[in-house]
């Protein structure tokens, strides 16, 4: 019977009291239905979060399953279940808050006593105390915070001021019938005359109303000060703020607001009072003589002023040995500066102002080229006005002749000079005008390569494409180490060469050797000129690429003795350290001292001395001093210094040899040899003949070196 | 004295590998190795019995010397990286690292304040073992290829490079002086006067070259050394010559005659790398790419 009729929960919302359909016409409907304005909302989780006034959060977490146990808003923090620090172990202990009444008070407490506060001024500001004057006296000035001796204090106790004492120099007073100097007494101090009194004006610091410059122009009560009068800001309406630039023709002649008027430097502050006392007068230092000399002069032209004594502005006398000066008069600047005037330099008669003849240095400015240039320059007839432009007499040649400037090569130039006298006359039918200039079979700086016939002439012009590089670049591309087109060694020699004619060590001319086309195409190693150009051109472009490694890409990377870079010169086997070595004698034939020592003649020819510097803390832990560069030649120094290592070498032997005689196997042999030894040893060991023995291949070395060591054996030479 | 013609005891095979480098420390009592096989050896001649090893190296080992008070030894190899030693401890106190490629050669100074590594990139790096530095206090770039052997004499620092030359570095004069060999130079060493170089090259030649002036003063043959780097040295105050061969036969010339007194043949008729004479008594000890290593004794 109900359940029909009654219906609790609808999943629609009510709109209205009434059924949406007539089926339901006879449905009872309890509770009130839901706002129309609240039916359609949903907030989120964050926004329903229940709050009280003070911004706490209440419910605790119930709806969104916090976890308090219990501890919620009971440690006095603001999230409830975190305690504020509190720390007490056994070595610290936590320390006792001290309970304030605020943490006793509630939100009525708080509004009470919020209630109750009023906003005063403190006592020495307070309005109670505007009217007095007070009296400062030591003990007011050297006061500081209630209750803490000023730092003004102590200074003064340190400096022997007693407290009760006034401050001021000490004076002979008569004390127990004695002449004593005593301190002045605390209420007759130097500073009796300051005054404390309010400030209730809006001047700066430093005013002083006596001060008349100081007073404001327009005199609308002194009291007002700075602030400028009512009636004092133009309210013209061509300036102002808010306003635009308004051009307003009334005035008559074109004021523009935003020109740029010269600055007067001689505008003064209050210039109108001033202009009644003679003007801006500022103190100037004028030496004894000058002085003599001005107020003579002065005397003598203004005789008004010589009654009144000239004062300054503020109405004091000026200071001995100071002269007022008054701009405009005469005894301003040149009277008072010592410079005397200088006549204009002389202008010569032939000067004609205007003219600026920007020329080459080179050509004098001769009289016949000025007149030529003003008979260009005058206008051809009078009745001509100056607007109208010149009937040039000159041409443009002409006038660079004139002028000096260099000719160059296309100006000045038709192109009738290029052609030849046949195609002139072509031209001429054509045209109808016989009236062209000659034609002269000119050939031109920038000629075809078919017209280019083989002369000096194309050579020069062939050197001039030649594409330049930097004279430093290509020194620094031929130190460059490594050298391209590595598989075509005439193209690296070319490229070298090319390097070279960059960089100054070789005639650009050599460049042509391999650029003569014609019948030398057939000849090999010579180039076509277009292909010529074109390896030129990638000759600079490489210049720019292969240049020498710096820094720690240097490092990374050296180069090995020999020059071809193929080979390899170490190869590794797994387990053995092994070393190939380059072939010095056929990569480098050349180099005398590798073939000098391929042929056994070690010395001054494979030696080669050079100086180095060793670090300081090397040669410390060296036990070193450190050397001295000088520029001596060292090798020299050391051949002379150093005992033949050979002179050592035969007494060493010489001591071996007697050893091993001692033992018992002694041959005859030994004791020979010993024999030889000792003539030899006794005979004389010069050193000097090291030099000269390697260079020549005489048996005299040999002789020597036979008899040193020893050599029975003569077949044992395999060297 | 009698040249160590015998080998009393077996050849030590402790290494895994070729052997590179074979040396005496200061007194002759012991002798380092150090290969292929990143290991160092320390151990007793005398006995043949190892003493201890260090690892630590990430490649071959490729030379080892021993400071003047035998305390520590440096040594250098495939990893770019030069190891300062602590002998007792074992381990490694301090690393040099700034070559860019293997270092083929190390050695201390007098007072083991410097430290000098050749490598194959060309340069040699001087170290300073006071401070804890990084870099080194100088380097000496005048090498145009790897730097095969080196060794630091008084205020000398001769280097051996694969570009021919040997140039000696005299910090007291401030003089740099190379002589151009010819061939490429496997291995260098003073003799016991300072006056001369024994300086072996790949031409299957040792040379001795006078430090003064650059003439050689003997040059001693027979041997074969092509490719390897084969290490050469003085016997007995100089009077002899000894050097490993790729033949295997270790080769002993009478320094003044240039005569061969010995062939000793061992190690598997393998390439001999290095050989070393004892400071003081007639022994010797070698060390091959077959790994072994052998003392040589008189009698």
């Amino acid at each position: 019977m109900f359940a029909d009729s009654v219906k609790m929960s609808r999943k629609r919302p009510f709109s209205t009291a009434q059924p949406a359909s007539t089926n339901e016409a006879d449905s009872i409907f309890l509770g009130t239905p839901i706002a129309e304005a609240d039916q359609n909302t949903f907030a989120p989780v964050w926004k329903q979060e229940a709050r009280d006034e003070r911004g706490r959060k209440r419910f605790h977490g119930a709806f969104t399953g916090g976890f308090s146990a219990g501890y919620f808003n009971t440690v006095g923090s603001k999230d409830g279940w975190t305690p504020s620090t509190f720390k007490s172990s056994r070595t610290e202990r936590a320390e006792r808050k001290a309970l304030r009444p605020e943490d006793f008070m509630d939100e009525e407490d708080f509004a009470e006593q919020r209630a109750d506060e009023r906003l005063v001024a403190a006592a020495p500001f307070s309005a109670a105390t505007s009217s007095k004057v007070v009296e400062a006296g030591v003990q007011d000035i050297l006061r500081g915070a209630p209750g803490v001796e000023s730092v003004g204090y102590e200074l003064l106790k340190k400096m022997g001021w007693k407290p009760g004492f006034g401050i001021g120099a000490l004076r002979s007073q008569v004390v127990a019938g004695r002449k004593v100097m005593m301190p002045p007494r605390a209420d007759e101090t130097a500073m009796s005359g300051v005054r404390l009194t309010r400030k209730n004006n809006t001047h700066g610091l430093g005013y002083d109303s006596n001060v008349p410059s100081m007073r404001p122009s327009d005199e609308t009560g002194g009291a007002r000060g700075a602030w400028p009068a009512p009636g004092s800001i133009s309210t013209k309406k061509n300036s102002g703020i808010g306003v635009g630039v308004v051009n307003e023709y009334d005035d008559g002649d074109e004021e523009d607001p935003y020109e740029i008027k010269p600055i007067a430097y001689d505008r003064v502050l209050g210039s109108k009072k001033h202009k009644a006392l003679g003007g801006a007068s500022k103190h100037t230092f004028v030496s004894k003589n000058r002085a003599k000399l001005v107020s003579a002069s002065s005397i003598s032209t203004t005789t008004t002023t010589t009654s009144k004594l000239k004062r300054c502005y503020d109405g004091r006398l000026p200071l001995s040995g100071f002269l007022l000066v008054i701009s405009g008069s005469l005894t301003s600047s040149s009277m008072l500066t010592n410079e005397k005037e200088y006549a204009p330099p002389s202008i010569p008669e032939t000067y004609i102002p205007g003219i600026l003849i920007m020329h080459d240095p080179k050509t004098l400015i001769t009289p016949e080229l000025i007149a030529d240039f003003e008979k260009s320059r005058k206008p051809s007839s009078s009745l001509q006005s100056s607007s109208a432009p010149h009937q040039e007499r000159l041409s443009a040649s002409e006038r660079s002749r004139i002028l000096g400037s260099a000719q160059d090569h296309l100006q000045g130039k038709s192109v009738f000079d290029y052609m030849t006298p046949a195609q002139r006359e072509r031209l001429a039918k054509v045209t109808g005008n016989q009236q062209l200039p000659p034609a002269k079979s000119e050939v031109g700086p920038s000629s075809t390569q078919s017209e280019r016939n083989s002369g000096e002439r194309n050579e020069a012009a062939l050197l001039e494409l030649v594409p330049t590089i930097d004279k430093h670049q290509a020194s620094t591309a031929l130190s460059a180490g490594f050298m391209p087109y590595a598989d075509d060694n005439e193209k690296r020699v070319r490229y070298i060469i090319y390097l070279e004619s960059q960089s100054g060590t070789r005639p650009v001319s050599d460049l042509l050797v391999f650029s003569k086309s014609g019948d030398s195409d057939t000849a090999p190693g010579k180039l076509k000129v277009e292909d010529w150009m074109r390896e030129l051109k990638e000759f600079n472009k490489a210049a720019g690429l292969f240049r020498p490694l710096k820094g720690m890409l240097a490092n990374r990377f050296t180069s090995s003795a020999n020059a071809s870079t193929t080979k390899t010169s170490v190869v590794e086997d797994e387990n053995t350290v092994l070393f190939h070595g380059a072939d010095l004698k056929k990569d480098l034939p050349d180099r005398e001292d590798v073939s000098a020592a391929k042929m056994g003649m070690y010395g001054p020819l494979t030696r080669r001395v050079s100086t180095w510097a060793p670090s300081s803390l090397l040669c410390k832990r060296f036990g070193v001093r450190v050397p001295n560069m000088s520029a001596v030649d060292v090798s020299i120094a050391s051949a002379e210094l150093k005992p033949s290592a050979r002179d050592r070498l035969e007494l060493l032997s010489h001591n071996k040899l007697l050893n091993i005689a001692k033992d018992a196997d002694v041959s005859e042999e030994v004791t020979k040899r010993l024999e030889v030894q000792n003539v030899n040893a006794g005979g004389g060991s010069k050193i000097n003949a090291e030099v000269n023995e390697a260079l020549e291949q005489t048996k005299a070395p040999r002789d020597l070196f036979l008899a040193v060591f020893g050599d029975s054996d003569v077949e044992d030479e395999n060297v | 004295m009698p040249f160590p013609v015998y080998s009393r005891n077996a050849p030590l095979k402790e290494h895994v590998g070729p052997v590179h480098v074979v040396t005496y420390n200061t007194t002759g009592q012991y002798v380092l190795s150090g290969g292929q096989d990143r290991k160092i050896i320390l151990w007793n001649p005398n006995s043949s019995k190892l003493v201890k090893s260090y690892i630590a190296h990430g490649y071959e080992v490729l030379d080892i010397a021993v400071s003047y008070d035998n305390s520590k030894f440096v040594s250098c190899g495939g990893d770019r990286t030069i190891y300062l030693w602590d002998v007792t401890s074992g381990s490694t106190t301090r690393r040099f690292s700034g070559h860019m490629s293997r270092v083929n050669a190390v050695d201390f100074n007098a007072d083991a304040s410097v430290i000098a590594s050749g490598s194959y990139d060309a340069k040699v790096r001087l170290w300073d073992t006071k401070s804890s530095s990084q870099r080194p206090i100088q380097l000496l770039e005048e090498a145009k290829d790897s730097i095969s052997t080196l060794q630091i004499v008084g205020s000398q620092i001769i280097t051996g490079s694969v570009d021919g030359y040997v140039r000696v570095y005299d910090l007291r004069m401030g003089q740099l002086c190379e002589d151009l060999i010819g061939y490429p130079v496997t291995s260098i060493k003073d003799s016991t006067d300072g006056a001369c170089v024994l300086v072996s090259t790949l031409d299957s030649t040792i040379r001795l070259m006078d430090k003064s002036n650059g003439t050689m003063l003997q040059s001693f043959s027979g041997h074969l050394n092509k490719e390897y780097r084969i290490r050469s040295c003085f016997g007995d105050n100089d009077v002899y010559v000894i050097s490993g061969s790729e033949d295997g036969k270790i080769y002993a010339w009478d320094m003044l005659s240039r005569r061969v007194v010995h062939e000793l043949k061992g190690h598997g008729e393998k390439v001999i790398s290095c050989v070393a004479y004892h400071p003081k008594k007639p022994q010797m000890v070698s060390c091959g790419i077959d790994g072994s290593i052998q003392v040589w004794d008189c009698s």
